[in-house]
């Protein structure tokens, strides 16, 4: 590749009047290509930097990643702030403004449709962690035919626990999405969460309406109330990355 | 009333899962017709074409490491230096045992 920088979309925008006032990729300034009533979020990147020949190598720079992937978001947000947003996909670059403006053409009817269910909206993380495990092994000298009696029991309990886990976790999935204009599951974690340190029984993004926040917020409380010691985390309001879509 | 709702700071999982695995995928070769002729052919790069591909170069942090942070970050170079250090020792002892027994691979 021979040019030396590309343009970075962070995002596309019904922009009305909006200014995004953010700073992008390198400390670079955030600029809007505008046309025909959507306009792209972008900022002047290296090209180098984004280059998908070299990715395997930046995408396991864990430190470049981090910060590449928190500015990403800053720039996303701020837009989502001042304007109906539909987030794009970390590393999309185009070869210059030019072309992101050819782009804007061909996407424009496909995203004013997507702006149109996504106006007014946010979107809501919401995890469900299991209460801690019970602390097993029973210290001093038990026989052996005690401890598979109890070793099968506990399995047996183990198993029912999982059971009633999944069902109280389903029913905060479906009482959320009562209250959402759109809902979503997504895989659970493998490992334990930061401060949970417990199994993840639910990974879940719902797209609110703005009107309907500050009742969602609420039903989250209760639900956390009702199931602790379950533990019941919410993030957002962030950008409607699990809900964007574009139909071409 | 404390709330039982953490409501959390973004973690990085949580930043990762949405900005590598959500939003929408541009990429590709587009051409731009104007009167039927081929004027331009713009090119939309993305640094990893698919969530699929990331997760056969082995990124998936956001799905199996939730708990990164610089902390954490530091503790993952610590132990690639530990690991180089000790392949490093391995292959002296192999040298100076010189095959005389076999040996097991660590990891």
């Amino acid at each position: 590749m021979s040019d030396a920088t590309r343009t970075y979309i962070y995002a596309l925008i019904r922009p009305g009047d909006a200014i995004v006032d953010s700073v992008g990729h390198d400390g670079a300034p955030v600029r809007t290509t505008r046309r025909d009533g959507i306009a792209a979020v972008v900022s002047t990147v290296a090209a180098e930097s984004f280059d998908p020949a070299t990715a395997d190598t930046r995408m396991h720079d864990l430190a470049w990643l981090e910060s590449t992937a928190r500015t990403h978001d800053a720039v996303v947000s701020a837009a989502a702030e001042v304007a109906t947003t539909i987030p794009l996909r970390l590393g999309t670059t185009a070869d210059d403004d030019q072309s992101v403006y050819e782009l804007l053409g061909k996407l424009g009817a496909a995203a004013l449709r997507s702006f149109d269910r996504l106006d007014r909206h946010v979107e809501f993380g919401v995890q469900v962690f299991a209460r801690p495990a019970r602390s097993s092994p029973a210290p001093g000298s038990e026989t052996g035919a005690a401890f598979l009696r109890r070793r099968q029991a506990e399995l047996q309990q183990d198993e029912t626990q999982r059971v009633e886990q999944a069902a109280r976790a389903q029913g905060t999935f479906d009482a959320l999405r009562a209250l959402a204009t759109a809902a979503k599951q997504n895989p659970l974690r493998a490992a334990a969460d930061t401060e949970e340190r417990s199994p993840m029984l639910l990974n879940a993004a719902f797209l609110v309406d703005v009107d309907t926040v500050t009742v969602f917020r609420k039903a989250v409380d209760e639900l956390a109330a009702s199931m602790a010691p379950d533990r019941v985390v919410i993030t957002g309001p962030w950008a409607p990355y699990s809900f964007a879509e574009l139909e071409l | 009333m404390t709330s039982p709702v953490a409501n959390r700071e973004a973690g990085l999982a949580d930043i990762l899962e949405r900005v590598l695995d959500k939003g929408i995928v541009i990429a590709g070769d587009i051409r731009i017709n104007l009167l039927d002729i081929e004027l331009l052919t713009i090119r939309i790069r993305l640094l990893v074409a698919s969530v699929d591909k990331a997760r056969e170069m082995g990124i998936d942090w956001w799905e199996h490491d939730p708990s990164l942070s610089s902390g954490d970050r530091d503790m993952l170079e610590e132990n690639e230096r530990l690991r180089t250090r000790l392949a490093a020792l391995e292959g002296e002892r192999t040298k100076t045992n010189n095959g005389a027994r076999a040996r097991t691979n660590p990891r």
